[in-house]
């Protein structure tokens, strides 16, 4: 906007400037001429005078002669002269020239002055001579004075036109100058105006060259056969390559052999109309010979001489495409895990019941079938034998207490909530080292309680790792690590057991490590972060961090 | 004593066999159930055993837990009744289930009792179903033409 004003201001003082140039050239164009016809009037009177001279002497001879007409004439031209008014053109025709009055040119006026002061002279010594007679003793001295006179007045007449032919060219020459400085500094805002609008032109191209160059999206000229005209710098950043290596090469070698019927298809619906846009997608290759999912705005603008071509702009889809997998994997993955979480719920609410099943069921029906054992012992008076069983059902009943806690214990263990994750963790692997033959030590640096949730959270992650190690590990020893580092809790659980090939966890959920899966999940969702180091013999670590601050889900 | 002899039905001894996976409850059964009068002929940990301890014994009762690893109970009492018919099952199960009345009748067995159940009740289903199976004896040994309307 602001160029455009300023160059709106520098057009209006050119186009003045251009004015002023044409009308000072007509105006000086004008005077001069004017004065070339006051030179050539005054240049007659010298004409003039003579043919006076001329007339008297015919009529002195008694020839027919009018000298009256010419001294009237005399008269009237050097009056004009000096004081302006209208006088003959050429001398006898009917146009008349308008004669300004003398100003300025001082030498001149002087010199009119002179000349009429002489024509004054002249006409009086010519009355005098025309009154005189032939005869008379002092008529050839009056004869004399007459043509001396008339010499003078020719004279001064030369010197005035002299003066006023001197004057005229250093007016023209005045004027030339001028002509020659207002056409230098009309050539000068020509050049000037031409180097702004060039430069304006410049600045524009490089504007636009600039947004196409350096537009996000690579910008790409084809013509009819699909080869490549132009091609913006961006496109080094989706190739690969830079832009110039494409210049020339065929769309078509470009694209996935796949894609070529589709882009070729779409080329040839193009040129069938002028101006009109369509999108295709495709897969460009890239230098390094990966592929690159992309979509494409083309523009039929083969009518536009500027162009002629086809215009693609090109948008980079790879990345969508990738997060829309990624998305797509994800959200399998999600509802692959809660359709585990489901089963697995079902599974534990059966080992559960199984567990009902097979330890107090069986127990307390056992001890009913017991007491009615008693029941009899007692009807026969039987002492001995019934303070046996009651010893016996004694021993059996602490027992079936005992592994209910056990139970109880595992589907939640009191100590955490009692006394915290440290204290759960250590009862849990002692009871494992009780069980198993294994060593378990436990460092844990925590500084007081952690957050309900996330202490639940680090415990079944620990838990789900201890029964990797035993039901797979074949480890010896097990180091289990709580810290806190940079407000992140993370829990380490390593073992020096044969390990197992972590590719096979990382496709999907459904290969059977749903264990694993699930702990990331659990760790995920509560803004943490979940590893596994592991490999052939080489034992697993299982990493666990969690934000000490709770992300509220 | 001898179950099988004629006219000393009702005043025999039912022989029973204890098919049961859970130790504590197996031992304490066959206590009651000798206490009670019973000849425990045998107890099996598993419905393998036990059909391999019903061939050899010969049990007019076999007193059956339902869910047990391996052979479940109704699988065991189809092959100890493949051997021997008159061999009366009763069942024993922690599930309070209707569909596992169908199952336990297409077996043929002669009760399904809930754990949880009286011991009493239990020892009277024993000994119904071991009068049962001499019933059913006595009809085939009288008349083998004849069918007993019971």
């Amino acid at each position: 906007m602001r160029s455009g004003r300023k160059f709106g201001w520098i057009i209006a003082l050119f186009l003045i400037l251009i004015a002023a140039i044409v009308g000072f050239n007509a105006r000086a164009t004008a005077k001069e001429r004017e004065t070339a016809l006051i030179i050539n009037v005054a240049a007659r009177q010298r004409a003039l005078a003579e043919r006076y001279i001329k007339d008297v002497l015919l009529k002195v001879e008694g020839f027919q002669a009018d000298p009256q007409e010419d001294a009237t004439q005399l008269q009237r031209t050097a009056l004009a002269l000096l004081e302006g008014g209208e006088v003959q053109a050429v001398q006898g025709a009917d146009a008349t020239v308008t004669i300004h009055p003398m100003k300025g040119d001082w030498k001149t006026i002087a010199k009119l002055q002179q000349e009429r002061m002489l024509i004054g002279k002249l006409l009086r010594t010519g009355n005098a001579l025309l009154a005189s007679d032939r005869g008379n003793p002092g008529f050839d001295q009056q004869l004399m004075q007459l043509r001396i006179i008339g010499a003078q007045v020719s004279g001064i007449t030369s010197d005035a036109v002299g003066e006023m032919t001197k004057h005229a060219e250093v007016a023209l020459w005045r004027l030339v100058w001028v002509g020659v400085a207002l056409g230098l500094v009309g050539a000068a805002a020509a050049i000037g105006m031409a180097l702004l609008l060039k430069r304006i032109g410049a600045q524009q191209t490089m504007q636009f060259r600039s947004l196409v160059h350096n537009s996000s999206d690579p910008i790409t000229v084809l013509d009819e056969s699909g080869r490549v005209q132009y091609q913006s710098a961006s496109a080094e950043h989706v190739l690969g390559v830079p832009s110039s290596e494409l210049l020339g090469s065929n769309i078509t070698e470009l694209i996935h052999p796949g894609d070529v019927a589709t882009m070729a298809g779409a080329i040839a619906d193009l040129l069938q109309h002028q101006n009109s846009v369509s999108r295709v997608e495709y897969r460009l290759g890239r230098g390094d010979g990966a592929w690159r999912n992309v979509e494409s705005a083309m523009t039929n603008l083969m009518s536009d001489p500027t162009v002629r071509g086809l215009v693609l702009n090109t948008r980079d889809m790879t990345e969508r495409h990738e997060s829309e997998e990624k998305l797509r994997t994800l959200q399998a993955e999600r509802s692959s895990l809660l359709e585990q979480t489901v089963q697995a719920t079902e599974l534990e609410r059966k080992r559960v019941a199984a567990e009902l099943h097979d330890g107090p069921v069986q127990h307390l029906t056992a001890f009913d079938v017991k007491l009615e054992s008693l029941r009899d012992r007692v009807a026969r008076e039987d002492a001995e034998g019934a303070g046996r069983l009651v010893d016996q059902l004694q021993g059996q009943v602490r027992n079936e207490i005992s592994e209910l806690r056990k139970m109880m214990t595992e589907l939640r263990p009191p100590m955490l909530d009692e006394r915290g994750l440290s204290a759960a963790l250590s009862e849990h692997l002692a009871s494992i080292e009780r069980d198993a033959d294994l060593v378990c030590s436990l460092e844990c640096d925590l500084r007081g309680r952690l957050d309900p949730a996330q202490e639940v959270i680090l415990y079944r992650v620990a838990q789900e790792a201890m029964a990797n190690v035993l039901k797979h590990a074949r480890a010896k020893r097990v180091w289990i690590s709580l810290r806190e580092n940079d407000g992140r809790i993370g829990l380490q659980v390593r073992d020096d057991g044969v390990g197992f090939d972590p590719s096979s966890i990382s496709t999907s959920p459904m290969n059977g490590h749903f264990g694993l899966l699930a702990m990331r999940e659990r760790v995920e969702m509560a803004g943490g972060s979940w590893t596994v180091t592991t490999s052939g013999g080489a034992g697993t670590i299982i990493r666990a961090e969690l934000p000490k601050e709770i992300r509220t889900l | 004593m001898n179950a099988t002899s004629p006219g000393a039905t009702w005043v025999s001894v039912p022989r029973v066999l204890v098919v049961d996976d859970d130790e504590v409850l197996r031992e304490a059964l066959c206590t009651l159930l000798s206490e009670r009068g019973f000849e425990v002929v045998g107890e099996a940990g598993d419905g393998a055993q036990g059909v391999s301890l019903a061939r050899e014994r010969h049990p007019d009762v076999v007193l059956m837990d339902f869910r047990m690893p391996g052979m479940d109970g109704l699988e065991a009492t189809n092959l100890i009744k493949a051997d021997a018919p008159l061999v009366q099952a009763v069942v024993f199960t922690a599930y309070d289930d209707q569909t596992l009345d169908l199952e336990a009748a297409r077996a043929d067995v002669y009760c399904l009792l809930v754990k949880g159940c009286s011991p009493q009740l239990m020892l009277d289903m024993v000994r119904q179903a071991a009068r049962r199976k001499w019933e059913l004896e006595s009809a085939r040994t009288r008349s083998p033409f004849r069918v007993d309307p019971t």
